[in-house]
């Protein structure tokens, strides 16, 4: 009698121990907890996190695609530490944590977002959801949106009124019709269609590249957050001494024309 | 013989459940249930701000990354857990 007790309770233990391992397989439902994401500034490349709750059961290789509305771009996590190879080479993402997604488990899948300067003020995200539950394949779709908002400060700065006029010194010919070069440093994101021309010339020959009727930047027409490029136009054999011009950039934020107006002071010796 | 069962079958059931956690289970589902919170309200430079953040947070709680990763290890096998982080990841996000 005592013999079976003991091994009653022996039994007992080890059922109580290997619980889980005998329970029903349990159907899960996945569930997103992120109806929105943070907001992106528009002309901007982000990372964005998702929230994700699995209900019932367990989700295993889970892997999540996503599509964008509104001229965004998606990129997924690499699992390399190289940055740079990052780019086009993952075609889906999972977990943060891992690929499995745990009964009642929260985790979340971080994307990132290129949105372009004239998005709209919400972006859609389709999300396509793949897991195994109890051995078979399953497929979920489900939306977020992406709150869009435009960036606000001041969007660039002329960075001299007193810009580099290029004369040759110590040769024995002047440089008759010397360039003037003037500086711009951008803070919004994307200021488009970058052009500068002069509004006054006090009374001076002005000469745009390619004979053109203004000038834009070195690099591009696009000036960047953080970047710095400058513009050029040509005096025509101008006369000694100093002058005041009036110039004006014009750019478009968003599809919005935006102006700048400067001046410059030239001094020709 | 009776007593070497029984003593069989409390190791077994010693050794079954695994040795005990190397965390503070209420400040880890804390921090976790408030991190799965607040990371969807951030946009991120890269990846490594992410790490980042979370790091910081530990820190902040006198927890490190290898506290965390004992801490996500036990989550894995024990649902209990994962319930009290969701239950007060929904107090805290607002359900």
């Amino acid at each position: 009698m005592k013999l079976r007790i003991t091994l009653l309770l022996v039994l007992a233990m080890i059922l109580a121990t290997a619980g889980p391992a005998m329970a029903a397989p349990k159907d899960v439902n996945i569930d997103l907890r992120s109806p929105k994401t943070a907001a992106v500034t528009a002309g901007t490349t982000a990372w964005v996190a998702i929230d994700w709750l699995a209900k019932g059961g367990d989700a295993d290789d889970f892997q999540v695609t996503v599509a964008a509305t509104g001229g965004v771009e998606v990129w997924y996590p690499y699992k390399t530490s190289n940055e740079a190879e990052w780019i086009g080479e993952e075609t889906f993402t999972s977990l943060w944590g891992d690929k499995m997604l745990s009964e009642s488990e929260l985790d979340f899948t971080a994307v990132r977002l290129q949105v372009p300067a004239d998005a709209p003020t919400f972006v859609d995200l389709e999300l396509t959801v793949e897991y195994s539950s109890n051995g078979q394949k399953k497929t979920d779709q489900f939306k977020t949106k992406v709150p869009i908002v435009q960036y606000e400060g001041q969007d660039l700065e002329q960075l001299s009124d007193a810009p580099a006029v290029a004369l040759a010194a110590a040769t024995a010919e002047t440089v008759a019709s010397p360039w003037v070069e003037v500086s711009y440093a951008g803070f919004a994101p994307v200021l488009e269609n970058f052009s500068v021309s002069v509004t006054d010339t006090a009374g001076l020959e002005i000469a745009y590249p390619l004979d053109g009727s203004s000038t834009s930047l070195s690099h591009n027409s696009t000036l960047e957050g953080g970047e710095t490029d400058f513009v050029a136009f040509k005096l025509i054999e101008p006369p000694p001494g100093t002058y005041e011009l009036a110039i004006e950039a014009t750019y478009t934020k968003g599809g919005t024309p935006f102006s700048l107006p400067g001046s410059l002071t030239i001094n020709i010796p | 013989m009776r007593y070497r069962f029984l003593a069989v079958a409390l190791v077994a059931s010693v050794a079954a459940t695994g040795c005990g956690p190397t965390f503070d289970a209420d400040l880890m589902v804390s921090i976790e249930a408030r991190w799965m919170c607040d990371v969807q309200r951030s946009v991120y430079e890269n990846t490594g701000e992410i790490e980042d953040e979370l790091s910081q947070r530990l820190a902040g709680n006198g927890a490190d990354d290898e506290i965390y990763h004992d801490f996500k290890d036990a989550l894995i096998d024990d649902l209990a857990l994962r319930e009290r982080v969701l239950a007060e990841y929904q107090a805290y996000c607002g359900e």
